[in-house]
């Protein structure tokens, strides 16, 4: 009896293969015919790749609906996914979409090939060239500015946020105003840090690594110059960033906290740290991960003389698209000022337009998570007043070994000089090879 | 340890209980937080002492997740993928681990352990050749595109192979050949219904595995339509933060189908040792 | 039923056109045919990816611009590069502290999960698989929350009996055992089951025997359980040094895709991930891929070796 069971249930694993087997037949026929329509009449197909979260999904669905010549899919992917997929797909030469989206990150990768994307400026993007930030419209664009991978979409100034009750136990002022006017340079910052800690015991900042990074982008150069040369060790603004965030882990006043980490979370509803150097977006996600601090925190400019960005996007267009004039058409519209401001409306997206700037949705945004803060025109001016810096294919690499110089002095893995020491070692094999 | 006896309460058999309950928890705790942060909301996660307590939320969360992503359209194509390779690497990866475990033929050994050797291949830079030949096959945003690949695997063969080679006597296979068998009546009739509990333990294993994988899937699956489940949830992830609260309980959800698979495969684990079909 | 049919015709129609096959002829073709689809899908999806890396090894290589030829000077940077040396200390380390102790483990508990006297088998053995199944997202922050240094659930455990709070991402040591706990946690419910399969094909009357004979259990775990099911150890030991050596999710988890400021957690696999995805050395990767290979048959065969050995004194 049990063995006749045993052979109906083989019995049912071989015909459910004879049905695969037809199922791949089928599909195969299928294939070939939807491949047909696509070259067929008028209709430029568009495909588009996003991540969540960009908040342009329903103006791209509208532009679709009031356009007969084109057709529009969007295809999700997640964020780190989407730029996984378009290098395989730009290595294999096929299987790009017509239009994707790239981070500011992404796009320093790309530009050392930039022959894998459309020439924007081709498709004369000249035009649009002065509705965005001058720093950001640069950002996509080669270092001899000969040739543009993307419009851009959001950006991410940064402003300082800060415990308004942290501050209040150390006797400062908490009146945001106030506030920037006595940390106005990165040595008050470091000031207010130490009274901070001796009052109250409490850490100034989350995580060094974050201010490093922060001021090494408020130099006029960072690891590039002008003719493309790294210029790690002769740039000053990178010598003061580091000396800056060791002394920062030296006096103790780092929280030991890893971003992104769930501790990072529960050290922010709690107050562990007095300030957090925070871009426009992460609003969002402190209130989503510390409710319970809402009304503790307000922003404030950040120290410093000029402001910075972190993150932000851009729309390319793949040199495979059969289509670069429909998509170009789209994206220019998509990223216009007007459409910016929608986005920006629904979704909190910051703009990379500065001329909305003025409009009241941006004038009257308030936080009430930021003690009521106009973070609107706080961001605002600082999106104005970040400095250009020019990238290159590695930068990416060179944060991140620079960042690990900086991490191993937490970590008491060497001494200030012995951990910069090492991570120039490291640069030399990795960008070597 | 040492005086697990036949004593009904003996020490033995206390320590084994307390040991096995131990093990149970350990291994339960973070299924059963993934559901205590699916029910309350995000910042739960950075509680501390920590949350652990379910909230409730979960319904909320649910259908944040229905909202944001095609759930069942998603389990629906992971199920077509999942049963699809199983049941061919069941059939495909029983049949060679029977060649070489049990017939004779030439080169057997070295084929035998070439397969092996194939395993060692670090496959993580194989994804943008592995591309370019899906691609060429037209098979870009097609469920074949995952289901043809894995149709039958080194593991499963090698595991096959050690499962047969050691659960079944050579005399039983002479025998059937001596009464006139085919080698496919011998694998069929005899073969077969002696390894169930290998080919459940591959059946699960592999079910499971093909669930839960995303680097492959995630390269060729990228139209809607065509994602499983594991590259659904993972378009759940914001560009700039992320509700892990709502993530969890899909999560939490799509964990579901593989527990009653695993509860129906569950019954074939056992049942080679009371059946008793390889007669000593 | 038809199909049955089907291939039951097929073998007369071709006793009928041929002369009468010898059994070894038949058993030559039947083994062909057999082990047939494994190489067959092999040969269409599995050889070009390895020709590839092979090729593009020799290739100074970003992934997006042209490839330069340069050679075997891949291999040789891979000789003199301290971070590659690393990361092969720390892949064998991780495998010492997870493999050995998990497949002993998993043995372990395959065999009291084989015991007649347990209740609610069902039960435990879902419940140990499950952590195989948990997602990797939930792992990633349990563990996170697990293992932070101020608001860990593990430092706060321990301040109990009087231990200062252990920097676990921040030092070698910390960083080894986590993943290693981690690997331990994922993977021994796994192990265990596919021991309980192997322990299924012992015949009861082996045991049945041994007790008569007075042979208490561990005895017999020993004499019985371990020799009988050789084969499948022999597959788990292999299994896990493939995995072990390419373990990559858990150091990724736990330490990020540069696997640590001082490459703590940096496996040889994370570090091929890196360097090809990461940092764009996609001809270096392929080089660390290719050594990784010539690693992994090496230790396999060690392995090999070691359980043979071990069984056989048995």
């Amino acid at each position: 009896m049990k063995t006749k069971f045993g052979i109906a249930k083989v019995m049912l694993m071989i015909s459910s293969m004879l049905l695969l087997l037809v199922i791949v037949a089928c599909s195969e026929s299928e294939e070939s015919s939807s491949s047909d329509s696509n070259s067929n009449g008028d209709v430029a197909k568009l495909t588009v790749w996003l991540w969540p979260g960009m908040g342009i999904e329903e103006q791209i669905e509208q532009y679709d609906e009031e356009h007969e010549n084109v057709e529009v899919e969007i295809q999700l992917a997640e964020f780190a996914d989407v730029h996984s997929n378009l290098t395989t797909s730009l290595a294999a030469g096929s299987g790009a979409p017509d239009i994707s989206a790239v981070e500011v990150k992404g796009i320093n990768k790309y530009i050392g090939n930039p022959q894998h994307f459309v020439n924007l400026f081709d498709l004369g993007a000249e035009e649009v060239a002065d509705d965005y930030l001058d720093w950001k419209f640069k950002q996509a664009q080669t270092i001899d500015g000969e040739y543009l991978l993307g419009l851009p979409t959001d950006i991410g100034p940064q402003a300082m946020a800060y415990r308004t009750d942290v501050f209040e136990e150390a006797g400062l002022p908490t009146d945001r105003e106030e506030v920037a006017e006595l940390i106005q340079t990165w040595e008050d910052y470091i000031e207010v840090g130490k009274t901070i800690k001796e009052k109250t015991g409490k850490a100034l900042i989350d995580d060094a690594g974050g201010l490093y990074t922060v001021v090494e982008g408020q130099g006029e150069k960072k690891y590039y110059d002008a003719e493309g040369n790294i210029i790690i060790e002769s740039n000053e603004q990178i010598d003061y960033a580091y000396n800056l965030a060791t002394e920062v882990i030296e006096s103790g006043l780092e929280s030991g906290f890893e971003q992104w980490s769930t501790e990072w979370g529960t050290g922010m509803t709690n107050g562990d740290f007095a300030t957090l150097l925070a871009p426009a977006w992460m609003m969002g996600f402190m209130q989503e991960n510390a409710p319970d601090a809402s009304g503790k925190w307000d922003i404030a400019k950040l120290p410093g003389e000029t402001s910075g960005n972190w993150g932000g996007s851009f729309l390319t267009i793949p040199e495979q698209s059969d289509h670069p004039e429909e998509a170009y058409e789209l994206i220019k519209w998509l990223l216009s000022p007007e459409q910016q401001l929608v986005t920006f409306e629904r979704n909190g997206n910051f703009p990379s337009t500065p001329e909305i700037y003025e409009t009241d949705a941006i004038q009257n945004f308030k936080s009430e998570y930021f003690s009521g803060a106009p973070v609107g025109q706080i961001y605002a001016e600082a999106a104005k007043d970040v400095s250009e810096v020019l990238e290159g294919p590695d930068s990416i690499t060179i944060e991140e070994v620079l960042k690990d110089a900086i991490i191993r002095v937490r970590d008491g893995q060497g001494s200030p000089e012995e951990s910069w020491q090492q991570s120039i070692d490291e640069l030399e094999r990795t960008l070597g090879r | 340890m040492n005086e697990v006896g036949v004593k009904k309460f003996s020490i033995g058999r206390i320590s084994t209980y307390v040991f096995l309950v131990t093990i149970t928890i350990l291994s339960l705790f973070p299924f059963y937080w993934m559901f205590v942060i699916g029910s309350n909301d995000t910042s739960a996660v950075n509680k501390f002492p920590p949350a652990f307590i379910p909230g409730t939320s979960f319904f909320e969360n649910a259908q944040k997740v229905f909202d944001n992503i095609k759930f069942f359209n998603a389990i629906i194509n992971s199920f077509i993928v999942s049963t699809c390779v199983t049941i061919s690497v069941l059939f495909f990866c029983s049949l060679a681990g029977y060649a070489f475990a049990k017939i004779r033929f030439k080169g057997n050994k070295a084929l035998f352990i070439f397969v092996i050797g194939t395993m060692m291949v670090p496959i993580q830079l194989g994804i943008i050749p592995s591309y370019m030949i899906i691609s060429k096959f037209g098979w870009i945003n097609d469920l074949k595109a995952v289901i043809v690949p894995w149709a039958v695997n080194a593991f499963g063969v090698f595991w096959m192979r050690q499962y047969i080679a050691s659960a079944i006597p050579d005399e039983l296979i002479d025998a059937g050949k001596i009464d006139g068998c085919t080698n496919f009546r011998i694998y069929w009739n005899i073969v077969l219904p002696s390894v169930r509990p290998a080919i459940a333990t591959l059946g699960l294993i592999t079910f499971m595995q093909v669930w839960n994988e995303f680097l492959w899937p995630l390269v060729v699956l990228k139209n809607e339509a065509v994602h499983t489940i594991q590259i659904a949830l993972r378009t759940l992830n914001g560009a700039y933060y992320q509700d892990f609260a709502m993530i969890l309980a899909g999560t939490f959800m799509a964990t579901i189908p593989i527990l009653i698979v695993f509860l129906v495969f569950s019954k074939q684990f056992i049942a080679g040792l009371t059946e008793g079909s390889v007669k000593t | 039923m038809s199909t049955n049919l089907q291939v039951e015709k097929k073998s007369k129609t071709i006793g009928i056109f041929r002369k009468p096959l010898t059994q070894e002829k038949k058993d030559r073709i039947a083994g062909y045919l057999y082990i047939s689809p494994f190489f067959i899908l092999f040969g269409v999806f599995g050889v070009f990816p390895i020709f590839f890396t092979a090729y593009v090894s020799l290739n100074k290589w970003d992934i997006l611009g042209t490839k330069s030829f340069i050679g075997m000077k891949n291999y040789a940077l891979l000789m003199g590069d301290p971070v590659f040396w690393k990361s092969i200390g720390n892949t064998f380390s991780i495998w010492f502290l997870s493999t050995l102790p998990q497949l002993f483990l998993a043995l372990v508990l395959a065999f009291i999960l084989n015991q007649a006297f347990i209740k609610g088998k069902d039960f435990f053995r879902l419940s140990v698989f499950i952590p195989n199944i948990t997602s990797v997202v939930a792992v990633a922050i349990i563990f996170g929350a697990i293992f932070g240094e101020n608001y860990g659930i593990l430092n706060y455990l321990l301040s109990f009996i009087g231990i200062d709070p252990v920097n676990w991402t921040g030092t070698l040591l910390g960083t080894h055992a986590a993943i290693s706990i981690m690997v331990m946690w994922r993977w021994m419910g796994y192990n265990s089951i596919i021991y309980l399969a192997a322990l299924q094909s012992i015949p009861k009357d082996l045991y049945e025997a041994a007790t008569i004979d007075g042979a208490n259990k561990i005895q017999q775990f020993f004499k019985i359980t371990i020799p009988m099911i050789r084969p499948m150890i022999i597959f788990t030991v292999i299994v896990s040094t493939i995995g072990g050596m390419q373990i990559f999710s858990e150091p990724l988890i736990f330490s990020g895709a540069g696997g640590g400021s001082f490459n703590q957690g940096l496996t040889i696999t994370l570090y091929l991930y890196e360097e090809a995805f990461v940092r764009n050395n996609f001809g270096y990767a392929s080089a660390v891929a290719w050594v990784l290979f010539i690693i992994i048959v090496i230790f396999s065969l060690v392995n090999l070796f070691i359980t043979k050995r071990i069984n056989s004194t048995e």
